[in-house]
């Protein structure tokens, strides 16, 4: 009798283990052009200019994985926090299928959200990466700020050449939430960059430097940051 | 059965449903009858005494301003139905003045959008406002919570309310919440009349009736707002640089629109309007009468215009001053909770 349940025992921790071990984890890398972004630290910047970021972090959320469009696994309640400050926070297991059949099916494509869903923007106060002590939770006006990048540029003239991107709003027509769908390959682990150079090039700081507020422009922008996350094969 | 076995059978019986109802607490939450379903879910924020006795701790705790001066009750006293008294522009830290009048809070379960342009979508973010606005309190939750960590009785209070001493902001604006959701106003004179329980007086019955013809469509009973938005035609004050609802929601439509605000305990509330512009009733009789802008509202009621006779006037002040409720204002599980930190202080 106990030999069998030992021997259960051990079949189903080898079980976990093995769902475990086969789970993809993403891990979000942030680039200056080829090089990994670093915070404050000065880059070259169009021909003669320098920029230096000082704060990026954004939200996704409701990610799944598919394969040939089929859902294999996804948290679509979960939002994560990411933050270049804190690397740890850039890296963290995909999504187990829920009926656990991932553990046998490969997967070709991630889904995710650049920002937090109107619905979890009208649900009150929530705890963990969606506390609004952690700075991501507007006060004037309730709403989420899905992205914040931060930053000096002498092409700002701002106060100390500032500019500050606080992206997000849920109401339409000015909601900021972006959709992403990126293929990918079937590896244990699923490596998203996202290239802050070619993000920041396609804003005009001269004229556009301080987004804070749901609208037009923070729609735009982020579109734009969107359409920067790419998969490194 | 024997007679001595049925006289102990219904003595047993009477001592238990005696003790019943002495154990038996009272609700912590009701909706009075025939009012609509509240807007807020409790379902996803249980209430509990802890948590409502943490919420009330709060409220009366300058701890959420920056330099610990100014708590929620500064602006929003239980005597004048939780509204400021005299003050027609909030109050903030070292003597800084706000841009818009600190409203009564009562029934705030039904409320769907807080503060006059609605800019903010639920009650447990409406703290959230006052607490980061630098004219006001000018402090952030992250900091509040570092300040209670280091204190001796929230450690204790939140063990109490969520049953570990963690202090999430979360838990801290929901906590809030409890207590806000506690402030219920029913209890007026024109809620015994509703109830048959009590009568107007020929004066405030034809109050009742001009009120029901000239001010119901905004001001619907029970809660005597429809919490929606709207212009009444008041001149715009260009000092203060507001634009009402348009500034949070860009739709060109919504300028100048404020929230219709309750007129329960409206004889307690004073200064009047967005800005406390008008000190008294008489003088915001005296606008709805004579005094609106029509090509500026919204309400096709306010377009047509009210006339009133002095005499009706004082008739409609006289059904207004029916919707004060005494059991609220001083109701004293709504005051300073006294009792609750000096427990603390004993242990």
């Amino acid at each position: 009798m106990s030999t069998r349940f030992l021997f259960l025992c051990c079949l189903w921790l080898n079980q976990i283990a093995a769902q475990t071990n086969t789970l993809p984890r993403l891990e979000l890398k942030a680039l200056y052009g080829s090089n990994n972004l670093q915070l404050d630290t000065f880059y070259k910047f169009h021909e003669n200019d320098s920029i230096k970021f000082e704060m990026f972090r954004f939200y996704i959320s409701g990610i799944t994985l598919k394969q040939n469009s089929v859902t294999v696994g996804s948290d679509s309640n979960h939002a994560h926090l990411l933050d270049l400050s804190n690397p740890h926070s850039m890296q963290f297991a995909l999504p187990a299928s829920k009926n656990n059949s991932h553990t046998t099916k490969a997967h070709n494509q991630l889904e995710f959200y650049l920002g937090i869903d109107s619905l979890t923007n009208v649900s009150g106060a929530l705890e963990g990466d969606l506390d609004p002590t952690k700075g991501m939770y507007w006060t004037w006006q309730s709403g989420y700020i899905n992205l914040k990048l931060e930053g000096v540029s002498n092409l700002c003239n701002t106060r100390q050449h500032e500019f500050q991107f606080h992206l997000g709003g849920y109401l339409a027509p000015y909601s900021a939430l972006q959709r992403i769908v990126i293929d990918i390959p079937n590896n244990d682990t699923v490596e998203i960059n996202l290239d802050i150079k070619a993000c920041i090039e396609e804003i005009n700081l001269v004229k556009e430097n301080l987004v804070m507020t749901p609208g037009e422009a923070a729609v735009r922008i982020a579109a734009i940051i969107a359409k920067n996350f790419k998969c490194q094969p | 059965m024997p007679a001595m076995k049925k006289i102990h059978l219904v003595f047993f019986i009477l001592v238990a449903f005696t003790f019943g109802a002495l154990l038996h607490e009272a609700p912590l939450f009701i909706a009075p009858k025939n009012w609509p379903k509240p807007v807020y879910d409790l379902k996803k924020n249980p209430l509990s005494k802890a948590r409502i006795n943490l919420g009330r701790v709060l409220f009366y705790d300058p701890i959420l301003s920056r330099d610990s001066t100014i708590s929620c009750n500064s602006c929003h006293s239980q005597y004048t139905a939780f509204a400021h008294v005299d003050h027609a522009l909030s109050h903030g830290i070292e003597n800084r003045i706000g841009t818009r009048n600190a409203p009564a809070l009562l029934n705030l379960a039904w409320m769907p959008l807080f503060m006059w342009d609605g800019a903010i979508n639920h009650l447990d973010m409406q703290a959230l406002a006052p607490m980061s606005n630098p004219l006001e309190m000018d402090e952030k939750i992250d900091h509040v919570v570092k300040k209670m960590q280091r204190t001796k009785i929230y450690p204790t209070l939140f063990y109490q309310a969520y049953g570990d001493s963690a202090i999430t902001g979360a838990r801290l604006l929901k906590s809030i919440s409890q207590f806000m959701i506690t402030l219920v106003s029913s209890n007026s004179k024109y809620d015994s009349v509703m109830r048959h329980q009590a009568q107007f007086t020929k004066q405030e019955l034809n109050g009742y009736q001009l009120f029901k013809t000239n001010c119901s469509t905004c001001h619907t009973e029970p809660l005597f707002t429809n919490n929606t938005f709207q212009s009444n035609g008041i001149p715009v004050d260009t000092s203060l640089h507001d634009f009402g609802r348009v500034s949070m929601s860009h739709a060109s439509t919504d300028s100048f629109l404020y929230k219709v605000p309750t007129l329960r305990n409206i004889e307690f509330s004073a200064p009047y309007m967005h800005d406390g512009r008008f000190k008294n009733l008489t003088v915001v009789l005296k606008h709805y009468n004579e005094g609106i802008d029509t090509q500026r509202v919204k309400s096709i009621d306010l377009k047509k215009h009210i006339v009133l006779t002095s005499n009706e006037k004082v008739d409609l002040i006289a059904f207004l001053l029916t919707l004060t409720d005494r059991h609220f204002l001083f109701d004293t599980s709504y005051s300073y909770p006294k009792k609750i930190l000096t427990n603390l202080a004993k242990d």
